[in-house]
């Protein structure tokens, strides 16, 4: 059984028809985590949903020295990035769903369009001098 | 919270996000004393607990200490997430 229902792959599918550039989702499991098969099925899902997603897994022992440039030492890790970018600007650990789904798919939309938040430009992120890790902690369900 | 925070990272080639469901990490939240949801952590020191404005939250991270290169050498993997080292022999 899909983890989407028939009216939210229907209304996600009208939300992704906003994207314009092709986004990367790498999701990193591990044998035994039993969680990283649910992020697989739901990035599956939504990447079924739109020609501009691109969807790869990756087992975390075995592309290591990917998982460590793109910083990701957990699993289930879901790493979002445009496609042909080095850069891995967010990365999701554990189950986007739920309450934090629509933040999911607007970030889909932000990447792909370069479109975001109002009063978030390059501009007034340009005060930013030097790198920052920002952990936002949730509770997806 | 989650929003701010990804736009701020798509347009700042130096920002970058983890998005932690803290139901599926319990340790990450003992270990960074998460009491409410959604927290923020910058650079794992400075913690934005409330909802702010898009200008508040880019003014704390220019102002955040840098990352300490100490963490840096201590990643928050458990050590059964850690990848297995390779067999010096098998390669």
């Amino acid at each position: 059984m899909p983890l989407l229902n028939e009216k939210v792959t229907a209304e996600t599918r009208q939300i992704l028809a906003e994207l314009r550039e092709p986004v990367r989702m790498t999701c990193f499991t591990q044998a035994g985590c039993h969680s990283c098969d649910h992020v697989v099925e739901l990035a599956g899902e939504v990447a079924a949903l739109s020609p501009h997603l691109r969807l790869e897994a990756k087992d975390l022992a075995s592309a290591a020295p990917e998982a460590a440039r793109l910083g990701v030492p957990r699993v289930p890790a879901l790493v979002l990035s445009r496609e042909g970018e080095e850069r891995a600007p967010v990365r999701y650990y554990g189950l986007p769903s739920g309450r934090e789904f629509g933040a999911f798919l607007r970030t889909l939309i932000l990447l792909s369009t370069g479109r975001g938040m109002p009063g978030v430009e390059t501009a007034t992120v340009a005060a930013i001098a030097r790198p920052a890790g920002l952990k936002v902690f949730v509770l997806a369900a | 919270m989650v929003y701010l925070c990804n736009s701020i990272a798509a347009a700042s080639p130096l920002v970058t996000v983890d998005v932690i469901d803290a139901n599926a990490f319990p340790d990450l939240v003992s270990r960074f004393n998460v009491g409410v949801v959604p927290k923020v952590l910058i650079n794992e020191t400075v913690e934005v607990l409330d909802v702010v404005p898009a200008a508040v939250l880019i003014e704390k991270i220019a102002a955040a200490p840098a990352a300490s290169p100490v963490l840096d050498q201590v990643p928050w993997a458990r050590a059964s997430d850690a990848p297995p080292a390779r067999d010096p022999i098998a390669g």
